[in-house]
């Protein structure tokens, strides 16, 4: 009779000792469930359920790395759809909790630099950088970062070290190796850059970036021939354009090829100032100083004021004077 | 050939994909002639000169300002400057390397001040009156600059100093750089006046702290003033040394107001609170003088580009 009875507790006894546990399991796999239902929703774009699941999720009592998944999910999901804001709150929230993680910060940091606030972006990059020296990911954001803020030296040093330490043959990593070493100029070293990034993929803007070397060197002939392939590769880019027009106006043997490019631009865009101001860069250049001036003013009197506008008016008051 | 362009370019403005917004125009014109600006023979353009302004360990923003303006291609003809920058004017019109500029800012430390910087200096400095001796500093520009004359600096370069005396604003554009340059630095009630030719010579802040006007006397057409701009909000000063920097500060603001109105341009980098001695934070003073002069540099460039359109379309 007493053998009975403990043998029926045992169980109970068992069961009471793990209950914990067992509950534990039944909620680590409906946690597991709703994160995959999470990362379907994503998976199928449907964002705002994707948030909605994981906001849910981040209130539950889940181990660490789960909510940090969540976490993760909810950024990406209002990066998915370019609500940079929250996503920062997102991210911050979450590196609160997480301030080692460097995954977190490096998203942070991206965010921060698609919504150009590159200081902060460098400061989160850098943050990455002291714990870990040698985190490609980090290095690379500090140096487009560096480069988009201005810190055209810094940014060679960062591009320099990440394709030392990876053997990266990015295109795109050497367009913008090579174009903070033309800003900073080193023309020589831009140049050799941009041709290896030329060599790996033909863009109009590694063209156009290495015609402005050229340009800056001053061998003028491959200038131009440079900046000509460049707006051939695609000849919707009006900024190609504009600066071929710009650069052949400015030169005087070419000065009549630069007036009728203005000149085809403003027939699609009559009130365009930039191309009248090539226009009148043209006619100063060919002696016509009655026809200069006359576009000044064509300039001067069109609404809204900018620096072209600005200079438009300086030069007109000169010209009087 | 033509004709294959004008097809293409018609057809390029039927799909009109890739407009332009003015600020972009904008962006390209001053780019384009900016470029040409810089390329232009020295004698066909006007003469720049920048004059950097005092502010103790602020003055470090300047040498993340001159880092900046170079990578722009600013062509520099004349300096001048005013205790830290004067020191930072003077490196920069040595030759001395931008590497070597944040070497100093980094690890510079205050002994290299004064010999007298210790705990025997600073006894007397209390209780005997004796104020710090600015010798070793001399000795440590002369270093830095190779003992270089004035006359024989790559860029012209005078800075200022007072005669404790009289009160006259002296100029040093003439003979061992170092020796001016301490004088210029030389901050009245902490350093010993200078000995020279029977003057007494402190700090330049004094009488001038940003010297536009001897930039322009010097040749200078278009002038460029860098100015530390310090925050006094934030606190009030709580000892003795801080009375008298914070002095200085208020001094120095005061004078510059009207050198602002003489120059040209005014790249005003806000170094913040940093305290005028704060030798912990002169890295992120240039720092923060990179960040002044790299917001300001588009509308520096337009301003020099307005004044120099004559040059840029001869």
């Amino acid at each position: 009779m007493c053998l009975n009875r403990i043998i029926i507790f045992i169980p109970f006894l068992f069961l009471a000792l793990n209950a914990n546990a067992l509950f534990g399991l039944k909620d680590r796999s409906e946690q597991k469930e709703q994160i995959a239902k999470a990362r379907e929703a994503f998976a199928a774009e449907n964002y705002p359920q994707t948030i909605k699941l994981m906001k849910e999720f981040t209130l539950k009592d889940a181990p660490k790395r789960r909510i940090k998944r969540a976490y993760v999910l909810i950024a990406d999901s209002y990066i998915a759809m370019e609500e940079y804001d929250k996503a920062m709150l997102t991210l911050s929230e979450a590196l609160e909790f997480y301030p080692k993680d460097n995954d977190l910060r490096l998203t942070l940091a991206e965010v921060y630099y698609i919504c150009d606030l590159n200081s902060r972006a460098i400061e989160e990059y850098q943050k990455v950088l002291n714990q870990d020296k040698n985190n490609s990911k980090a290095i690379l954001g500090l140096a487009q970062a560096m480069l988009k803020e201005g810190f055209y030296s810094k940014a060679c040093q960062y591009f320099k070290r990440y394709i030392e330490l990876t053997n990266s043959d990015s295109a795109n990593v050497y367009y913008n190796y090579a174009q903070s070493n033309y800003m900073a100029n080193n023309f020589e070293a831009a140049l050799e850059l941009a041709l290896i990034s030329l060599e790996q993929k033909s863009l109009p803007d590694t063209k156009l970036l290495i015609a402005k070397i050229y340009k800056s060197q001053g061998n003028l002939e491959k200038a131009f021939l440079t900046i000509r392939d460049a707006w051939l590769m695609d000849i919707n880019r009006e900024d190609i354009y504009l600066t071929y027009a710009l650069w052949t106006a400015y030169d005087k043997a070419k000065a009549p090829q630069g007036l009728e490019m203005a000149k085809d631009y403003l027939k699609a865009h009559p009130q365009n100032r930039l191309a009248l101001f090539i226009k009148f860069i043209a006619y100063t250049r060919l002696n016509e100083d009655k026809k200069a001036k006359e576009t000044l003013k064509e300039i001067s009197a069109l609404k809204g004021k900018g620096f072209t506008s600005t200079l438009a008016d300086k030069l007109l008051e000169n010209t009087a004077k | 050939m033509k004709k294959l362009f004008l097809c293409l370019f018609t057809l390029g403005l039927a799909l009109n994909s890739f407009a332009l917004t003015t600020k972009e125009e904008d962006t390209l014109l001053r780019d384009f002639l900016w470029h040409e600006f810089i390329l232009l023979p020295k004698d066909k353009r006007p003469k720049i000169g920048i004059t950097l302004s005092a502010g103790g360990l602020r003055g470090f923003s300047h040498i993340g300002s001159m880092e900046v303006l170079m990578e722009s291609g600013l062509p520099v003809d004349y300096m001048t400057g005013t205790s830290m920058g004067c020191i930072v004017g003077a490196l920069f019109s040595a030759g001395v390397s931008q590497e070597r500029m944040h070497k100093l800012a980094s690890d510079m430390p205050i002994s290299a001040l004064s010999s007298d910087l210790t705990l025997v200096g600073a006894i007397k400095y209390i209780f005997d009156d004796k104020l710090f001796s600015s010798q070793k500093f001399q000795d440590f520009i002369d270093n830095e600059v190779g003992g270089v004359y004035y006359e024989s600096l790559t860029i012209p370069f005078a800075c200022v100093s007072a005669d404790i005396k009289t009160g006259e604003k002296i100029v040093f554009d003439s003979g061992p750089v170092a020796r001016g340059v301490r004088a210029s630095m030389n901050l009245p009630g902490i350093f010993a006046p200078v000995e020279y030719r029977q003057r007494y010579l402190v700090d330049g802040g004094v009488v001038d702290y940003m010297p536009v006007d001897i930039v322009r006397e010097m040749g200078a057409d278009w002038v460029l003033a860098i100015f530390a701009l310090p925050d006094y909000s934030k606190n009030v000063p709580s000892t003795i040394m801080g009375y008298v920097l914070r002095t200085a500060d208020l001094r120095g603001a005061y004078l510059t107001t009207n050198s602002e109105k003489s120059a040209n341009f005014v790249i005003a980098a806000r170094v913040g609170d940093i305290k005028a001695m704060d030798i912990k934070e002169t890295l992120t003073a240039v720092d923060l003088g990179a960040k002044a002069t790299i917001k300001d540099l588009a509308a520096m460039q337009e301003n020099l580009l307005l004044f120099s359109v004559d040059y840029v379309f001869k």
